[in-house]
């Protein structure tokens, strides 16, 4: 955490966010959520349903007002100057709803007059990014959910802001769209320098695309950490699994009974090493089994890295006990 | 300026949304269909009511009479109507010139058989004898038998009584010298004559017949008696036509000899007689006088200076010379309606519809306060609501124009107010009138609207708003009549400004100030509501 709070000082946030606290009917649904996003980072927002990810998405664009705490954009408060702080944010919060009747070039237009600086030539080039040239000028009523996802991110990067909130992007799109979404995304944080803060339940996602994760469960800040911190902070040491595929597992698993063999379906061996010792103990195994005449087909260490999902079960778990999901 | 134009690009939105809505565009030509199909209604129903009225059958004697010539006095069924009948039948026959044409002498000899009084004391003796007779012929069970229930013999002998008795009068009024002479006057068709003999008469009846009221003073009586006098003497003097009966609505039918100055002269009379009574008896009430004066003034008035044309007289829907190009417009300004639901429909989607569809969430991350786009919202409702009378105004008033030709538009429309004749352009009171019923668009939308604010239901805010607009005055109208004096502070019984500026409202001094006020009063609270429904809300 202390890495993270030098950085916060470094340089300048484009979304901070102070001990904020929701409290919705009798229901206190945020406490003191509190966390920096920067320029040019891809920051995730995870948790489990109804940990509070969109409900402090919602306080952040102003959809929810803020009981208690601070929000600002750019060094502008939501609650105090809204439309300044607003003119940084583009997103999308929930499903890409767009109006029906409209075309979705029509659906950009509408958008594109609230905000200032859009011109014509913008809003083309915005549809040529996210790939909807040729269907731009149907009604929404003929988009797929994935198409209006585009749309939706369109509408979003219109106005160049310099925070994108995307609450679930990836919804509804084909792994094609997943692929493209996650570079565009890419693009504009690390070589536009805009703040990209994602939300997402497909956490393998999130790995691949985001620089650091916010940890939110129970509507409590668990932590903000980068990918590597995080897998890191969870591994607690490290273990590394090798596996010996042999012609005799049965053979194999005599040999190495010293090392707590497991035999797993398909006839391989895991053996599972401290990683520190993992290659000098590898050596001991190649050759225990050669001395011994097992016939030898494979060696290797699985690369057994931690998902991302993993690691935020487990976290999510620890902190939380019963983490109750509602 | 920016602020402006930023503004105008959230109207601009609103108008985009609204106008690419399907119930937008169903509802607006339902409208445009009501705005030129009222005037078409209006030329069908003027072309069969002129086809009726131009039917020659319909204005000669013959047809009203002719059957009369053959019934028998004799017969067991004659009526008293039936032999009259034959008698002004035969006494036209005597006028050699006046056959199965109506003119002035056919009135005249109608009237004189009318004023004929007849000696029914026989024939109600004959009458109580039967029920003499007949009672207790029916037993108890026949108990729905009315009391004076006559046999058919003792019907037609009763019958035949009133008969004899309508004959005898008929025959004592044709031996009459009164009849000899008026009889002569009409054979020579000698007008003059004929007001003279009425005068004399006005002058010997007693005041009961001339209408006058039981309680009315001796000094009341003698001056209605006078101006009877004296308006026969103008008549009399100025060879107008005895059209007794006949009013300027029959102008049409009597189109051959209608001559307007007898109407006039009427009128006048009428206000002379309502002058007397008010200012020696006070048996007429201030309003009454005040309305009566107004249109003496008034006729006056378009007399002095030549005017032909009022456009009231056929805007007010009493067509006096049929249905017109005024008549038409009048008619459609019923499409208003159509602009009012369609208003509704604007208010109650505009908010309502982003709810439901999603869109409120990427309408309002979005750099612009809510209450902005609250105002775009409701201005966009209220300017199209203008937008649709204005356009349904154009409609109407181009498709009247084509169906009654453009002559009588640059016509005015005249009226009494504070007894002085106030003229004003007839578009600039279609105008007028429009806008006043527009209040009741504005006033039914703006209430959707902040019902769908605060509801964020379509059906609801749709439902309620239109309930009170097509029911609202009926409502009203119902607890004025349970004398339920508070309901006219709803804003429903203060919708109509016309009929209240007229004085038809259903409350008591009932005036378009405290309309206006309470009118005002209820925007203010539908306004605060929409805006409390749709900036505080946690979306």
């Amino acid at each position: 955490m202390s890495e993270i709070t030098n950085m916060a000082a470094a340089r300048n946030s484009a979304v901070s966010i102070k001990n904020l606290n929701k409290t919705i009917g009798k229901r206190h649904i945020l406490h003191d959520i509190t966390f920096d996003a920067y320029a040019g980072e891809v920051f995730g927002f995870l948790g489990p349903n109804g940990a509070g990810k969109t409900t402090t998405i919602k306080m952040i664009v102003g959809l929810l007002s803020i009981d208690d705490g601070e929000i600002s954009i750019c060094g502008k408060s939501v609650a105090k100057d809204f439309e300044g702080a607003l003119d940084n944010i583009g997103g999308i919060v929930e499903n890409p709803e767009m109006y029906k009747q409209l075309t979705g070039y029509q659906n950009l237009w509408q958008y594109a007059r609230m905000r200032t600086g859009v011109t014509e030539q913008r809003i083309k080039e915005v549809v040529e990014i996210v790939g909807l040239s040729n269907r731009i000028n149907e009604k929404i009523t003929k988009y797929s959910l994935g198409m209006r996802q585009r749309l939706g991110v369109a509408q979003a990067i219109l106005h160049h802001p310099k925070v994108l909130i995307l609450d679930e992007p990836t919804n509804g799109l084909d792994p094609a769209g997943i692929k493209e979404l996650r570079d565009i995304l890419k693009k504009l944080a690390h070589e536009e320098g805009v703040c990209v803060i994602v939300s997402s339940h497909l956490m393998s996602e999130m790995e691949l695309m985001c620089d650091r994760v916010g940890v939110i469960a129970n509507g409590k800040m668990l932590g903000v950490y980068s990918i590597d911190e995080m897998l890191h902070a969870s591994s607690g040491g490290g273990i590394v699994t090798f596996e010996v595929e042999a012609e005799s597992t049965e053979d194999a698993m005599a040999v190495l009974s010293a090392y707590d063999p497991s035999a797993s379906e398909d006839g391989a061996v895991k053996i599972k090493l401290k990683s520190e010792e993992a290659r000098e103990k590898a050596n001991e195994i190649i050759t225990a089994l050669v001395t011994n005449g097992v016939k030898l087909y494979s060696a290797h260490p699985i690369d057994d890295k931690k998902s991302l999902e993993d690691v935020f079960i487990e976290m999510t778990n620890q902190e939380e006990g019963d983490g109750q999901i509602g | 300026m920016v602020r402006l134009a930023k503004f105008g690009k959230l109207v601009k939105n609103e108008y985009i949304k609204t106008l690419k809505r399907i119930s937008t565009i169903v509802m607006l030509i339902i409208a445009i269909i009501a705005g030129i199909g009222l005037p078409v209604f209006a030329k069908i129903t003027s072309t069969i009511t002129n086809s009726y009225y131009i039917d020659p059958d319909y204005m000669t004697i013959g047809n009203n009479y002719g059957q009369y010539r053959e019934v028998n006095p004799e017969s067991d069924y004659t009526t008293t109507e039936d032999i009259t009948c034959q008698r002004i039948l035969f006494a036209l026959d005597k006028l050699s010139d006046v056959k199965y044409t109506i003119d002035w002498r056919c009135i005249a000899i109608e009237e004189i058989y009318d004023e004929m009084e007849v000696d029914l004391s026989e024939a109600n003796n004959l009458y109580n004898s039967f029920v003499k007779e007949n009672e207790g012929m029916y037993s108890s069970e026949d108990s729905d038998i009315e009391y004076g229930y006559l046999t058919e013999e003792q019907e037609i002998a009763y019958n035949k009584a009133v008969v004899a008795a309508t004959i005898k009068a008929l025959d004592a009024l044709e031996a009459s010298e009164e009849y000899k002479t008026m009889l002569d006057i009409l054979s020579r068709n000698d007008l003059a004559a004929f007001y003279n003999v009425k005068i004399e008469r006005i002058k010997t009846t007693n005041s009961l017949e001339l209408g006058i009221q039981p309680g009315a003073s001796k000094e009341c009586s003698e001056a209605i008696k006078q101006s009877y006098i004296e308006t026969l003497e103008r008549l009399r003097d100025n060879e107008v036509l005895y059209l007794n009966g006949i009013d300027q609505y029959d102008a049409e039918l009597f189109k051959d000899f209608y001559d307007p100055r007898y109407y006039e002269e009427q009128t006048l009379l009428e206000a002379k007689i309502t002058k007397s009574m008010y200012e020696i008896d006070g048996s007429v009430s201030k309003s009454e006088y005040d309305n009566i004066i107004s249109s003496v003034t008034l006729s006056e008035y378009l007399a002095d200076n030549n005017i032909g044309y009022n456009v009231y007289d056929n805007y007010n829907m009493m067509p006096n010379n049929g249905v017109d190009f005024w008549t038409s417009m009048k008619l459609s300004k019923a499409a208003v309606s159509f602009a009012g639901i369609l208003a509704i429909i604007i208010a109650a989607l505009s908010i309502s519809n982003e709810f439901s569809n999603g869109t409120i969430k990427f309408l309002l991350i979005n750099p612009v306060k809510r209450w902005k786009i609250l105002m775009s919202k409701y201005f966009t409702v209220i300017t199209s609501s203008y937008i649709i009378i204005a356009l349904l105004l154009v409609v109407s008033f181009i498709t009247s124009t084509i169906l009654f030709g453009g002559s009588l538009i640059g016509e005015s429309a005249y009226r009494v107010i504070d007894s002085e004749v106030v003229k004003t352009s007839g578009v600039l009171l279609l105008v007028k009138d429009y806008l006043v019923s527009s209040v009741e668009v504005v006033v039914s939308a703006t209430l959707a609207f902040a019902i769908s604010s605060v509801s964020k239901s379509s059906a609801f805010s749709i439902g309620i708003s239109l309930f009170s607009m097509l029911m609202g005055s009926t409502i009203v109208t119902l607890l004025s009549q349970l004398k339920q004096d508070w309901a006219r502070y709803l804003v429903f019984a203060n919708m109509d400004l016309a009929s209240i500026a007229e004085g038809t409202s259903p409350f008591a001094y009932h005036s378009v100030g405290f309309a206006v006020g309470v009118i005002g009063i209820h925007m203010a609270i539908f306004i605060l509501m929409a805006w409390d429904g749709f900036t505080k809300r946690e979306v």
